[in-house]
């Protein structure tokens, strides 16, 4: 089972939203990481065949992007969409199995089964303009498993959940990567360092990273300190670093930076998570990087 | 078939769950009965002037008095009528005087005409010295002249009024600027097989839903308008292209499920509108007047139809055109990718201009023949006599529409196709 991303790229009128990206994706859960801009959603958007590249190709298995085989083994929850809100969840359901291609019996059993794993089952025959932005979720969620489908591509799934059932989604989604290929784009990243086996981190549309969460972090590895200090001290530091994490403690600040080169005296060397990668590479100011 | 049929009642759904179905239903079904009511209530019957009846009860006795002559026009009944008139015209009891001049009494009308009212119509046309008429469509052929030719004429010439008649059709063909040789030529074929003698009954019926066939036709134009304006174009509202476009079946199975159920939609939509509202038309004023040739009605045209195949073939071309105009909405749905609104005024725009647009036949034939294929104006109940005519063959315009609108139909529903697939989300 492999995805294969070649030099693919998407212009729009003067702007570049992916700039010859080339992957090659097997049975895994990859999380995709990026800022507002960096190309993620037209990067999965072409790869689920709905936006058409600018140049380069995908294809999944020897399938390509355009063939209906290729759709027919594709789950695709989008970012935002409508969800026919005169339908009932149950309907939903149906219409989007039979866009699948799946027979009724299978359409009737995959709902009852999906309906109940994302605990829907109760409301399935209620009209989803009466759903919250969650039940909404949790039923796109479904909806992408009708097919059981070997390339599941989620953007952004966990938006609008609460914690719980974020947590719940994610060793689904985890379970899900063990015989797919789950491709995930989120802001959320202790989403991604929980259940990505590899991280594909994009930024200005480019790929810059791919790898595990070990070889990801090496970049800022020995880079991140923790310090505490007064306020006005760590006003300064906030120009000089990327801070990912102020804490009070009693009068003073507890702070969580990056740091290239010689830290500020006091500050200890901790272990690095991705999410101080994530804001080694897109912290609001560009010099820090 | 890739659960077409499951996608198609998916779409139906769709279709009949939107908000403004209902109200377009409503509105439609409004517009439908006031047009029903309004020709009964806002219609000058005879039988009204100076009685305190309703108007159905004097439509029901001008009916009564109208069938008392209902059957073949022969030089019998023409002579009859003549006599009728001459001996009303004799007798000056029948008339008052006021500041305006001499008119007629309403009772001598009904007395003396009304049992003939459509031959001698028939006659002052037929017979008429000058040539001075206005034509629009095939109920509306004015005779715009003084002379009133039943007036003086003889029983005994009313006898060839058959031939009369042809050759006063003849002479309309004659008489018709920018008409071909071919034109003519078949125009006069055609008037050699209008039977004779003419059939006479009471028409009101057919009259009233004649005279309101455009608006309904148009009412169901409207109806498709807003029934069809979602198809596509709410896919892209929604942002549901996303995840239709990147499943096995979003890219054929539905949108032919869009397209059948879009052209069920049209066709249906025409046939209620247009079948119930006849439907209500004759069982007001009755299902006489199907017999009825059409040259009694419009002694111009060269069709020979009478009234009930002649509001077949309308009734077909108005499905053919809801269809055509349907394929047409769902092009637009498909190609403007942002919201519904703009579908709408286009569509509106599409349907109300070329109303307001007439070329005279002699000025430009292609423009003439074009602006048939209008929604508005394909809608149009007219046998007029001209032809379309390609690489020298003449084609009777409503088939020609009929064939071209096919074509059309299935030119606009590959547009909309090709539109929507390659639609890229923004």
């Amino acid at each position: 089972m492999e995805l294969t991303v070649d030099r693919v790229s998407k212009l729009y009128k003067n702007k570049i939203a992916v700039d010859r990206v080339s992957l090659r994706l097997h049975e895994g859960v990859y999380g995709l990481l990026g800022e507002n801009g960096a190309g993620k959603t037209s990067l999965i958007r072409m790869v689920c065949g709905v936006l058409k590249p600018s140049s380069g190709s995908i294809s999944f298995d020897g399938l390509d992007v355009g063939d209906e085989e290729y759709r027919a083994a594709l789950g695709y929850l989008p970012q935002d969409f409508g969800y026919y809100p005169e339908f009932s969840a149950q309907d939903f359901m149906y219409y989007m199995a039979s866009l699948k291609g799946l027979t009724k019996p299978v359409a009737r059993a995959k709902t009852r089964e999906l309906l109940e794993l994302v605990s829907l089952s109760d409301v399935a025959k209620k009209k989803i303009r009466t759903f919250s932005g969650g039940m909404k979720q949790r039923l796109g969620i479904a909806q992408t498993l009708l097919n059981d489908p070997k390339l599941l591509v989620l953007d952004e799934p966990t938006t609008g959940l609460d914690p719980k059932e974020r947590i719940r989604f994610r060793n689904l989604i985890a379970r899900l990567g063990q015989n797919r290929i789950v491709l995930l784009s989120t802001h959320i990243v202790s989403d991604v360092e929980h259940i990505a086996g590899t991280i594909l981190l994009m930024k200005n549309g480019k790929m810059l990273h791919q790898g595990s969460l070990e070889d990801i972090t090496q970049v800022i590895r020995g880079k991140v300190y923790q310090c505490l200090m007064e306020n006005n001290e760590a006003r300064e530091l906030t120009r000089l670093y990327p801070v990912i994490n102020y804490r009070s403690q009693g009068e003073k600040l507890l702070l969580r930076f990056v740091c290239q080169g010689e830290p500020p005296a006091g500050a200890v060397k901790v272990t690095a998570g991705l999410e101080d990668l994530y804001l080694y590479y897109f912290s609001e100011s560009e010099g820090h990087e | 078939m890739n659960n077409f049929w499951t996608l198609a009642g998916f779409e139906f759904k769709k279709v009949f769950r939107r908000r403004t179905f209902p109200a377009a239903i409503l509105i439609c079904l409004g517009i439908m009965a006031v047009m029903v009511f309004s020709s009964l209530s806002g219609g000058s019957f005879h039988h009204s002037v100076g009685r305190d009846i309703s108007k159905y009860e004097a439509m029901e006795l001008d009916k009564a008095v109208i069938l008392s002559n209902r059957g073949y026009i022969t030089p019998e009944l023409i002579s009859k009528a003549i006599l009728s008139n001459g001996e009303m015209i004799s007798n000056k009891d029948n008339y008052f005087v006021n500041e305006y001049g001499s008119h007629l009494k309403e009772d001598a009308y009904i007395r003396y005409i009304l049992p003939y009212e459509p031959v001698i119509e028939l006659i002052n046309n037929v017979y008429a010295e000058d040539k001075d008429w206005l034509a629009m469509d095939a109920l509306s052929l004015e005779y715009m002249g003084e002379d009133k030719a039943v007036d003086r004429l003889s029983p005994e010439q009313g006898e060839n009024f058959d031939s009369a008649l042809k050759a006063f059709v003849r002479s309309m063909v004659l008489g018709e600027d920018g008409l071909s040789a071919a034109e003519r030529e078949r125009n006069l074929e055609l008037i050699e097989s209008i039977e004779t003698p003419l059939y006479n009954d009471y028409f009101g019926g057919y009259e009233a839903y004649i005279m309101s066939s455009k608006s309904l036709a148009i009412t169901a134009l409207f109806l498709i308008l807003l029934l069809l304006s979602p198809v596509f174009s709410n896919e892209y509202e929604e942002r549901t292209d996303q995840i239709i476009l990147c499943t096995k079946n979003g890219k054929g199975s539905l949108c032919r499920a869009k397209l059948f159920t879009s052209l069920v939609v049209s066709v249906v939509s025409a046939a209620l509108v247009m079948g119930l509202s006849w439907l209500a038309f004759l069982l007001l004023y009755g299902f006489e007047g199907g017999k009825v040739n059409i040259q009694v009605v419009n002694p111009g045209c060269t069709y020979p139809i009478n009234l009930l195949k002649a509001c077949l073939i309308h009734f077909v071309s108005v499905i053919f055109a809801c269809a055509l105009f349907g394929a047409l909405i769902c092009f637009l749905s498909a190609k403007v990718k942002r919201s519904t609104a703009p579908v709408v005024i286009m569509g509106t725009l599409l349907t109300i201009i070329p109303m307001f647009i007439w070329v005279p036949m002699k000025s430009s034939r292609i423009i003439y023949g074009l602006l048939k294929f209008f929604p508005a104006n394909s809608v149009s109940f007219g046998f007029d006599m001209s032809f379309f005519e390609i690489f020298g063959k003449l084609f009777t315009p409503y088939k020609f529409i009929w064939a071209v609108s096919t074509l059309l139909i299935a030119a606009f529903s590959f547009l909309a196709v090709r539109s929507f697939k390659k639609n890229q989300p923004g």
